[in-house]
């Protein structure tokens, strides 16, 4: 929602050993100069401070740091740019964490790009039936791609065969903006959407996870007592948070705690979240 | 000793003491228990001296512990009841005596008459055993006399056997060769079958041996021209089951005999399948007449029959032979031979045929065996599939299902029925009959899936040809494109009524009706229907899917997309689906449980009451009443969800409209020659207003509204009449409007408590009210349940269009001016929007949100427009 013309640049919490924020402020590196609008800026999620990638209105830019990280300058800009000026931009983007290839989404189609050949990857035509609003990659199990859109519904793809969706979430009343797996447990995941709602769906099923559950059903029971008595988890929605009063826009997990989330709605409140203790334990124990 | 108390002792001792009850005593029991107590000896039992009925009684001991026990009145007592007693047992003693007394003299006079027959009977006992003597001497004599006689007649049977089996012995080769000659090989076998084994036996002899070398040498020849004749190509079935039968008599070895005879069996057959295969389409159409059946053979459908028949007389008759025998040679166990033999006919006549099957069974091992009966398996599943398949092609459905006469393949199924009773032992060994019956009911079901189906792909092949019209737009003027949707819609429901209850009801009817003894049975009967019944439903939910697939939406693109079908054809299966639910589907079973369920006994008929939606009562068969309200519960809850598909595509088409306006970059371009106020309503407004109003009136046209009086819409009233005449069409006399009566409720609660001023939003508020407000106000539901109606789709369409319009607002930064141009764009809509709606409130509500979002997402201070924006 913020377009701005110019992009702070801020290493505070890159690669420094974090200490306590009122011995260090705040301070400004470099700007860059940019005159298209830029909705999102992405970080390499394995913590490589070479590049980092800018998603503008029509067009994906790649930007590369000078030796000093004192400035950065576009290596490669990926146009997107069609005919049609009434087509909507570029929404979204997402870094895959298992391999160097940025998905972006864009009406209703989803994409992937290569960033060193800047080819593209994989296209999953009509990901969704009006717009890709959100994007996240399963960060434990590699080509799976979450998507949100529109049409009120979250979808799961395995990249290597995307004729079919993997599975489809459909809880959300409008639609969805903000989607994020959890990073320990993949089998969490979180919505938000624009009916003020923050889901927490459990996609056992398809995540990293449920092979694990699969090899305790054949171990001998007694072990397992207590985790019978929970009973495994299942698929579905975990809970619906509806403490927000306006449409919620983002939602993200804690970066430390596996069990904390936070959204935040357009009437500026933010909520943090728990994970429900039943569920917890279900995954757990 | 005079004492009273004494008295009982003398009786105790001489009487039956054992008891002194009253009751009459049995001659021997008293005694015997006595003389036995006395046996084992008086210690033997508990001896109780006080015991008066015990034998170790001592009177004295008694009277002293009475005496110093008892009161004198209990003594008195005890004293007459002893008395009694005494005078009780006196009175037995004295009947005792006096029966055995009785009996001592009719003993006596018993032995006296003995004694004087027993005189007389000595002498006759004399006599008797004189003549016995006598006898026996003069037996002995003759035998004696012809003893040596006996022996030498018996001798010369005996040789005279022997000479003739000696004879027949030697004149074995010439008998052996003269049927050689004659070619009588069954003669021949059974000759050598009788004296094969004598000549073995005596081989030592030369005469024998010689004899033996050349019968074998004949044999040999003889059983090589059975082998000729076996494998000789005209051999029919029956001929190489013959040979068989003599090589087996000729001791073979039976595990080749057998690897042989299926061979040999399998070309014939499958050849014979073949040859009948191709004479199929040659017999002459008088084959039947022939064959002692009354068929009017008129009909080049009847030719089936025909073709039929001829294939179970000349092949199946064949295989069921073959089977039988086969099964009788080789692989039934001894035991079974036995039992099959009675029913049997064909083979194992005689006790000499029992005694080679033994043999062949005793010579074959069980690992052979299993062998040689996993390949007669094999090639009989074999042929019998090559066979049901003929059969299958002879029962295929004609392409046009309505031309189907179902008499024909009834016939057909019949025979098949019958063919499979006749084959008891193609039955036995791979379950014959039941694969007739798997035909059979595969048959049955074929027929509900050929019935319906068909129903189901036309009824998609119309909704696909309605969309492709629709979208080429081929109509004048959109009047005609109502007629055209009004139109269609009729057609197709009364298309789709008169097909199920006139052609397939006909149809099933018949094969129902049809008196061949496969339906005579009553449970085949209601098997027949239950199979019908479970594809009907399976039908309605296939009808069901297939819209609801027609108009889904598919993620991701297929890679050549099609274009969806407009969306005017989900609202038209919506509606139609309604009318399904609450009329077509009540009616169309109805009548099925007329036609079909009161051939049934009335008893067990139980028709139950079905109200339709238009409160019509409807008698319906117990058997199917479930099966209604089903479906009708899926129908309308499908109905529902494809209009809410329906208001989600006409929502988003609409949004879309909204998206690019209000941007920085679309105001600054012409921000110069513009005076700093907005003029009037932006354009897409408009546009968007018209096309609401389209929607609408394909609303109306399809679900019709509550106030045809307020509209003067003159498709609304073509409506209402064309759905009148619907519903007269089905015999209805209730107006269509009570179905749609149901749709105003939910909302009606909530009141508008807002004043109403011009532009309420924009003037007056703060950051806090627009909390408080939304604190207290419902949240709205975007893509919700859509009431069935059109109020209730009208509110599901301006719900999506109004909260994308927030939401693209928020994505905007805004200048003083763009916010004046929302401003009085909201009024806009509000004015124009305020007709399609029954509950202001949420209408209210949303444009309130939409203000404060835009209000806050203006970058200037927001200067709203203080004038009334209506002007403009």
């Amino acid at each position: 929602m913020n377009n701005s013309d110019v992009i702070s640049e801020d290493f505070e919490k890159g690669p420094r050993p974090p200490r306590s924020a009122s011995h260090l402020p705040l301070e400004c590196i470099f700007e860059v100069k940019e005159d298209d609008t830029i909705k999102k800026v992405l970080w390499d999620p394995k913590k490589d401070l070479t590049k980092f990638v800018s998603i503008h209105d029509s067009s994906l830019r790649i930007w590369e740091f000078d030796e000093q990280m004192t400035s950065a300058k576009t290596s490669h800009t990926v146009d997107f740019s069609s005919m049609n000026e009434s087509l909507p931009p570029l929404t979204t983007g997402v870094w895959n964490p298992h391999q160097s290839e940025v998905a972006i989404g864009k009406e209703c189609y989803v994409q992937g790009l290569d960033l060193r050949s800047q080819s593209q990857t994989f296209n999953i035509n009509g990901a969704h039936s009006v717009l890709v609003r959100a994007l996240d990659y399963n960060p434990n199990k590699p080509y799976q791609i979450a998507s949100a859109g529109d049409d009120c519904k979250i979808r799961f793809w395995d990249l290597r065969n995307t004729t079919n969706c993997l599975k489809q979430i459909s809880d959300h009343t409008h639609w969805v903006w903000a989607i994020a797996y959890n990073r320990f447990h993949d089998q969490l995941f979180l919505s938000s959407s624009s009916d003020c709602q923050v889901n927490l769906q459990s996609i056992v099923s398809i995540s990293s996870g449920a092979f694990q559950y699969d090899e305790r059903e054949n171990d001998d029971g007694s072990e397992y007592e207590y985790h019978d008595q929970l009973g495994k988890p299942t698929d579905g929605l975990v809970r619906a948070y509806d403490q927000h009063e306006d449409s919620v826009y983002a939602v993200a997990w804690s970066a430390c705690d596996p069990w904390v989330f936070c959204s935040l709605s357009y009437d500026g409140r933010a909520v943090i979240n728990r994970v429900p203790k039943e569920e917890k334990y279900k995954i757990i124990l | 000793m005079t004492t009273p108390q004494q008295v009982p002792t003398s009786p105790s001792k001489s009487s039956a003491s054992t008891s002194k009850s009253v009751k009459p005593i049995t001659l021997t029991l008293p005694r015997k228990s006595r003389t036995k107590s006395h046996g084992i000896g008086t210690g033997g039992k508990s001896s109780d001296p006080l015991d008066i009925d015990n034998s170790a009684f001592e009177a004295e001991h008694y009277c002293n512990v009475l005496l110093t026990e008892k009161h004198l009145s209990e003594l008195i007592q005890r004293d007459n009841d002893l008395s009694t007693e005494i005078r009780q047992l006196d009175g037995d003693m004295k009947t005792l005596v006096y029966e055995n007394y009785n009996k001592f003299i009719s003993a006596t006079d018993t032995i006296r008459k003995m004694k004087s027959n027993v005189e007389s009977m000595e002498s006759e006992m004399d006599q008797l055993s004189k003549s016995i003597s006598n006898i026996s001497n003069v037996t002995l004599l003759v035998n004696d006399a012809l003893g040596p006689k006996r022996e030498k007649i018996r001798q010369l049977t005996g040789v005279h056997d022997l000479l003739k089996k000696i004879q027949f012995i030697f004149e074995l080769p010439t008998r052996l060769k003269l049927c050689l000659d004659q070619e009588s090989y069954a003669q021949a076998v059974r000759y050598y079958a009788k004296t094969s084994r004598l000549l073995e036996h005596y081989r030592s002899l030369s005469v024998f041996s010689s004899i033996e070398s050349e019968c074998k040498e004949i044999i040999d020849k003889v059983s090589k021209k059975i082998r000729e004749n076996m494998t000789s190509e005209n051999a029919t079935g029956s001929e190489i089951t013959d040979c068989i039968v003599l090589l087996i008599s000729l001791k073979e070895p039976p595990q080749q005999l057998a690897k042989e005879y299926l061979d040999l069996q399998e070309t014939f057959l499958s050849k014979l399948l073949v040859a009948t295969i191709d004479e199929m389409p040659k017999i002459p159409a008088d084959y039947l007449l022939k064959s002692s059946e009354d068929y009017q053979l008129t009909t080049s459908d009847e030719r089936a029959i025909i073709e039929l028949t001829y294939l179970n007389e000349k092949f199946l008759k064949e295989l069921n032979k073959f089977v039988e025998s086969f099964n009788g040679f080789f692989l039934q166990p001894p035991k079974e031979c036995r039992d099959i033999k009675s029913p049997g006919k064909s083979l194992a006549k005689s006790p000499k045929n029992n005694d080679l099957i033994r043999y062949v069974s005793t010579n074959l091992d069980v690992e052979v065996k299993e062998l040689v009966r996993k390949e007669f398996l094999e090639f009989i599943g074999a042929i019998t599939s090559e066979y049901l398949t003929i059969v299958d092609g002879l029962l295929e459905f004609p392409n046009n299902i309505l031309d189907f006469k179902p008499e024909t393949h009834i016939k057909l199924l019949n025979k098949l029925n019958f063919a499979a009773l006749s084959c008891a032992s193609l039955s036995s060994v791979i379950k014959f009959d039941e694969r007739i019956k798997e035909v059979i009911s595969m048959w049955e079901t074929g027929i509900g899936k050929r019935l319906f189906g068909n129903a189901e792909k036309e009824l998609i092949e119309k909704f696909a040809e309605f969309s492709e019209k629709q979208k080429t737009k081929v109509f004048s003027s959109s009047q005609q494109r109502f007629k055209y949707v009004q139109t269609f819609v009729l057609d197709t429901e009364t298309w789709l009524t008169t097909y199920l209850t006139k052609d397939c009801l006909r149809i099933i009817e018949e094969c129902v009706k049809t008196e061949v003894p496969m339906f005579e049975n009553k449970d085949d009967v209601e098997k027949f229907l239950k199979k019908i019944q479970a594809e009907f439903k399976e039908f309605w939910y296939s009808i069901i899917n297939s819209m609801m697939k027609f108009v889904s939406q598919i993620n991701p693109y297929p890679i050549n997309p099609q274009d969806p079908p407009p969306p005017i054809t989900s609202l038209i299966m919506s509606r139609m689906l309604l009318d399904f639910g609450e009329i077509i589907i009540t009616q169309v079973y109805t009548s099925f449980s007329d036609k079909l369920y009161t051939s049934q006994d009335n008893k067990n008929r139980f028709a139950i009451d079905v109200y339709c939606g238009y409160g019509e009562r409807h008698v319906i068969s117990k058997e199917l009443t479930q099966d209604v309200r089903e479906i009708v519960g899926v129908c309308k809850d499908i109905a529902q969800r494809i209009l809410e598909r329906y208001v989600e595509i006409v929502g988003n088409r609409i949004s879309i409209n909204i998206r690019g306006i209000y941007t920085m970059k679309s105001s600054t371009t012409n921000l110069t020659n513009v005076p700093s106020q907005p003029t009037g309503v932006s354009k897409i407004w408009n546009t968007i207003i018209t096309e609401l109003t389209l929607i609408e009136k394909e609303v109306v046209m399809l679900y019709g509204t509550e106030e045809e009086n307020n509209l003067d819409d003159q498709d609304s009233n073509t409506l209402i009449s064309t759905d009148q005449s619907l519903a007269a069409n089905q015999n209805n006399s209730n107006t269509i409007q009570a179905s749609y009566a149901h749709s105003n409720s939910s909302y009606s609660s909530i009141n508008s408590n807002r004043p109403k001023s011009s532009n309420p939003f924009f003037t007056s508020f703060t950051h806090l009210t627009s909390h408080i407000d939304k604190l207290f106000s419902d949240r709205i539901e975007i893509f919700g349940i859509v009431e069935i109606g059109k109020p209730g789709i009208m509110m599901g369409v301006i719900k999506i269009l109004l909260k994308a319009w927030i939401e693209f607002i928020r994505m905007q930064t805004l200048t003083n001016k763009i916010f004046q141009q929302i401003q009085v764009d909201s009024e806009f809509v509000r004015l124009k929007l305020w007709k399609y709606i029954e509950d202001e409130r949420i209408l209210n509500t949303m444009l309130q949100e939409l203000a404060s979002s835009a209000f806050r997402r203006c970058a200037e201070d927001p200067l709203p427009l203080e004038n009334t924006v209506s002007d403009l």
